[in-house]
């Protein structure tokens, strides 16, 4: 896999995540994915420590040269570099694999939505005048969100969404892309990076809440 | 619309807008006059000493040019602005995106002036 023609953007370099929990996958592998511990890297290996007995027992069942694609979420998406197994040492539960360098940002959470009601303010443009409307969001992704207007809005319509995140007030622009019963879909056109970042934080700490209550 | 008169003796073809920006409590909007219109700047005048915009706070333009609508995000410049001889204000805002979102209001803009 070669990362020429890709975009800074599009990629992390694996030291970024020495400390985290990534997700390992055997290509081709109907066991699933396993926790491990980014230990390290360094002269072309990638260390990663198993996060209890089912990781031991699946580093412990690894080939030599076998094909794994590591992954994490961030943020902004998930990030995944594929890779290969080098060793495994049951008694320093260390498994080495082939130092990846980067791992590609796929943007998959630009378009996850989670169902999210907030109370929302919506400023649209109707026959050339600004008309001023209350709704709740039904869901809300990077891109955009998905609302109950009161007096809905027009397909096409430029509109100001703003809405309380617990940091503060967020102000987006964009447009309405569609409806489908009392449902106003939204495209976000124009955020700054910063209320970008502080849109996609928040979603992110509510998806793990909701993950952790056993709704995600 | 009367000509525009500015403080800093611009002299173009003014244009009604609406901003749309949060108060203290509420999304508000307020009608507003483009007066100067650069790349990457715009100054609008405002009837009275609204809006009460903070420092760094966004605010909407919404605006429909001929068939288009335009939504674009601003950011004041120079708060609290300009008072004008009729009790009015008169604040700069920069476009906050380069987009192309950006690059066709303004040039939709700059047509709509052309033409009066």
């Amino acid at each position: 896999m070669t990362n020429q023609g890709l975009a800074a953007q599009e990629l992390r370099e694996v030291r970024e995540l020495r400390g985290s929990l990534v997700s390992v996958v055997a290509i081709g592998n109907p066991m699933g994915s396993f926790p491990f511990w980014v230990n390290g890297n360094a002269n072309g290996t990638l260390v990663l420590l198993p996060d209890g007995v089912r990781a031991r027992t699946f580093a412990d069942s690894l080939r030599e040269d076998e094909p794994l694609l590591v992954s994490v979420i961030d943020v902004f998406g998930r990030l995944q570099a594929q890779t290969a197994v080098q060793s495994y040492d049951p008694e320093l539960t260390e498994l080495r694999v082939v130092d990846p360098g980067y791992l590609h940002v796929l943007h998959r959470r630009g378009a996850f939505r989670l169902d999210l009601e907030l109370r929302l303010e919506i400023a649209s443009l109707r026959d050339g005048r600004v008309v001023l409307a209350a709704g709740d969001s039904l869901d809300i992704s990077n891109t955009g969100l998905a609302a109950h207007v009161v007096g809905g809005v027009e397909i096409g319509a430029p509109v100001a969404v703003s809405m309380t995140l617990p940091d503060g007030p967020l102000l987006a622009v964009g447009a309405v892309v569609g409806h489908s019963g009392e449902r106003t879909r939204v495209q976000f056109t124009q955020l700054t990076p910063a209320d970008r970042k502080r849109l996609a934080l928040y979603l992110r700490r509510v998806e793990i809440a909701l993950a952790a209550q056993g709704n995600g | 619309m009367p000509p525009a008169n500015t403080s800093a003796g611009n002299e173009i073809i003014p244009l009604a807008v609406t901003i749309t920006y949060r108060s203290t409590k509420r999304l508000e909007t307020i009608p507003a006059t483009v007066l100067v219109r650069t790349s990457g700047a715009i100054l609008l005048r405002f009837e009275r000493r609204h809006p009460y915009l903070n420092p760094g706070e966004l605010t909407a333009l919404l605006v429909q040019l001929e068939e288009d609508g335009f939504a674009v995000l601003l950011k004041p410049l120079d708060l609290p602005g300009r008072l004008t001889v009729d009790g009015g204000r008169e604040i700069s805002f920069a476009f906050v995106a380069r987009d192309d979102a950006t690059t066709r209001f303004l040039e939709a803009l700059q047509a709509r002036q052309k033409q009066g």
